[in-house]
């Protein structure tokens, strides 16, 4: 079916549910909020504030504020960000943001969310790093923490459930496989991250090379 | 000259680190202890200690936290600096392939392709990080392992994401670490 009646049958199933994901999947659609460097330095600036407990939160909160609270990028975009993010070396938080900066402003806006997102740690960690004993041995702050650290875990996997649900819908087989496959093999095997991608990556382009094929022969 | 080695040391560290913060922290161990004997274990051990207390990805505290223990605050942006070159600038260079070749139908395949891969992989780290906040025996109310606290605050979260899409997921985030402090520094849950 087209990519048009695809989406609308997507759009009544999730309507149906209830819930309104239209917002995610339209493409093309007017920012909310004209996009501003400024703006996009402040929100890389919090963002990087608030990546507590590992660096995949910054998938939520990057979807959330540029993606649905400004409009300026699909929810689709920012997954192939991430997969860019995750194979390239060092923090996913750094990566994802730059990727997110070059995107939206070109190199200006990569080399401003880099500049963000260093900011809050290094700032913090310079300071803190001059009597870290007594922040790290502060049982207040560890009771604090821990109570973040679940609600930091429960963001990350609401997020997963919506993005998951989303391919669930689609009910594209080949997605769906490479959905499952690379979830066993992240969980349950030490395979490296990078590996992953690269096989999802290969099995999409052999994928690729055997439909064309089965249209040529159908032709 | 310190400068300079800790610029060198911590740019291999970001360039071989792939696969998330964990996999930088044998990397900075090699350089920070064996290599170069900046810190001894038992301040390592504190440094991933508060590493994943700050907020910011742990490379980057890492290399903020041995750049200032080194060389005070010319330390710390010296290997944060450092840290990020080499990934800074292999993003850029995908950034500028997917701009010039994402359109092409092969590549929107790949794409698609690779899209439910990274939702399986940050589901993987959701799972150890979901098992990370809930998983203590410390507390009056840990039971079989898991902290219900802990659990009681995860759900409460999950629920308030779910239910209010438009409230800031941050603010249920600062709540829930106010109710963390109270209910496991007061109560001794």
């Amino acid at each position: 079916m087209s990519q048009h009646q695809e989406k609308q049958q997507i759009n009544s199933h999730t309507q149906a549910l209830g819930q309104d994901y239209s917002d995610s999947i339209e493409e093309g659609r007017k920012p909310a909020v004209p996009k501003s460097l400024r703006i996009f330095f402040l929100s890389c600036l919090k963002i990087s504030a608030f990546t507590l407990g590992g660096g995949y939160v910054i998938v939520p909160l990057q979807k959330r504020r540029f993606s649905d609270e400004l409009g300026w990028i699909d929810e689709e975009k920012i997954l192939d960000l991430v997969a860019m993010a995750q194979s390239a070396p060092g923090p996913v938080a750094i990566n994802a943001s730059t990727l997110m900066g070059y995107q939206l402003f070109g190199l200006k806006g990569a080399l401003l969310a880099a500049l963000a997102t260093v900011l809050p740690p290094l700032v913090l960690l310079s300071f803190i790093s001059l009597f870290y004993r007594a922040v790290q041995d502060n049982p207040l702050l560890r009771a604090i923490l821990r109570g973040m650290q679940a609600a930091v875990a429960a963001l990350i996997v609401y997020t997963v459930w919506d993005l998951a649900y989303k391919i669930w819908l689609k009910k594209n087989p080949l997605q769906l496989v490479l959905l499952a496959v690379a979830l066993a093999l992240a969980l349950f095997t030490n395979i490296n991250v990078v590996l992953i991608i690269l096989l999802a990556g290969l099995v999409s382009v052999i994928s690729y090379f055997l439909t064309a094929r089965n249209k040529e022969d159908r032709a | 000259m310190i400068l300079l080695k800790l610029y060198w040391a911590f740019f291999q560290v970001g360039l071989f680190a792939f696969g998330g913060g964990y996999a930088a922290l044998p990397l900075i161990e090699e350089q920070v202890i064996h290599i170069n004997s900046w810190l001894s274990p038992e301040t390592f051990s504190d440094l991933i200690t508060i590493s994943q207390m700050t907020p910011g990805p742990i490379a980057i505290n890492a290399a903020t936290f041995v750049g200032t223990q080194v060389a005070g605050l010319a330390g710390a942006i010296v290997a944060t600096v450092a840290n990020v070159t080499p990934c800074i600038l292999i993003v850029l260079l995908l950034s500028t392939l997917y701009q010039k070749y994402a359109q092409l139908p092969l590549m929107q395949q790949l794409l698609q392709g690779l899209r439910p891969a990274v939702v399986a992989l940050i589901a993987s780290a959701a799972w150890s990080l979901t098992r990370e906040a809930l998983l203590s025996s410390q507390g009056s109310l840990s039971v079989g392992g898991i902290n219900l606290f802990s659990l009681a605050i995860f759900l409460l979260s999950f629920a308030g994401y779910f239910k209010f899409k438009k409230l800031d997921p941050v603010l249920i985030m600062l709540v829930m670490g106010a109710v963390g402090g109270l209910a496991f520094y007061v109560f001794k849950f």
